[in-house]
């Protein structure tokens, strides 16, 4: 009976140390994607809506790789775009704001979070990439 | 079998706060909407006695042009409701996600012939009939359910105040002017029956659920 008792609470304290280990872990990626959503909530969301679904045929997704995962999504972001482009195999003709006012760590936060939430294939992009990029738009 | 008894308490406390969390939804039957605006007291003479009348805010007569280059007048709702906002094309911060959630409202009450949406541009010198009709395609939408209209400038500006809205140009501002994003709903007798935040989904929750108490009043 007792020695049951111990292999129950042994079990138990083990499941708590995994547990424990996968939270600690997650809490570190989650960091660079709650600082994203943050900026994504207050630079995008209006527009591009709360989950990158956009607005019907005015608004484009954010869920096509083709442009969420290129880097120059770093341009789009800084000065924004005008004319015609084709999304998810829909055309789009609006025209997006610049925004001079995102630095480079926070483009870095908020293009990761964006490809996290919205694209299958997420790929980090770290400051480095974005301060690189940056020096490249047009 | 202390174990046991623990399970069971946690089982009975879960099933207490599932019960609990059900909060007894007010039933469109019994609920009406209150007239907002200040009202202008009046009276009139009632055998012999004065009678006091409270005469609520109306929307004033108006004419403007839609997407589709037709007339839009307050006869276009005649015996129906509507939703009304202020807007323009170019707009780029609130004006898409009042959109969105103005189009929730149009889907939900997309066979409802009693039930339509006034959008008004508010930078008219861009927003042409072209543009509006560009804009409504784009969003998937159409008259005579959701009707964009442009006009006169100071008719529009002037029939905001009518709906106790704030819109004014502000070159400063993105997209150059500064506007309310509120949704007004009026009833059959242009008086208004709710102002609601077009940029909060809650908000706009509510909208859905007071339109069919406001057209039981109908009829």
């Amino acid at each position: 009976m007792k020695s049951s008792k111990y292999y129950i609470l042994t079990i138990v304290l083990f499941l708590l140390v995994i547990a424990g280990v996968f939270y600690v872990s997650s809490a570190k990626k989650d960091i660079y994607l709650q600082r994203g959503k943050t900026s994504y909530e207050k630079h995008c969301a209006n527009c591009h809506g709360k989950n990158g679904e956009g607005l019907q045929l005015l608004i484009p997704p954010l869920t096509d790789p083709k442009w969420v995962n290129n880097d120059s999504i770093v341009c789009i972001i800084r000065n924004g775009l005008e004319g015609n482009i084709t999304v998810n195999g829909n055309p789009y003709n609006s025209r997006m704001t610049s925004n001079y006012t995102i630095e480079n760590d926070e483009m870095a936060d908020l293009i990761s979070y964006i490809r996290h939430e919205f694209t299958k294939k997420p790929q980090r992009i770290k400051l480095k990439e974005v301060s690189e990029q940056i020096l490249k738009c047009k | 079998m202390p174990v046991k008894n623990i399970y069971i308490l946690i089982c009975f406390s879960a099933l207490i706060f599932a019960c609990g969390k059900k909060s007894e939804p007010k039933q469109t039957k019994d609920r009406s909407l209150p007239y907002l605006g200040e009202p202008a007291i009046t009276s009139h003479e009632e055998n012999g006695k004065l009678v006091a009348d409270t005469i609520y805010p109306t929307i004033p007569a108006f004419s403007f042009v839609n997407q589709d280059g037709e007339k839009v007048t307050n006869e276009t709702f005649d015996g129906g409701i509507y939703v009304a906002d202020f807007f323009f094309t170019t707009c780029p911060t609130i004006c898409p996600k009042m959109k969105a959630e103005l189009l929730r409202v149009y889907k939900e009450f997309e066979k409802e012939p009693k039930v339509k949406i006034l959008s008004h541009t508010i930078d008219p010198d861009h927003d042409s009939v072209e543009v509006l009709y560009d804009y409504a395609g784009k969003l998937q939408v159409t008259s005579p359910k959701w009707n964009f209209v442009t006009g006169n400038k100071d008719s529009i500006y002037t029939i905001a105040d009518s709906y106790m809205i704030s819109a004014e140009e502000a070159p400063n501002e993105p997209g150059g002017y500064i506007h309310s994003g509120a949704l007004i709903l009026i009833d059959h007798n242009r008086n208004i029956r709710g102002m609601y935040d077009g940029t909060r989904p809650e908000d706009v929750d509510q909208l859905i659920k007071d339109i069919p108490v406001l057209l039981r009043e109908i009829k």
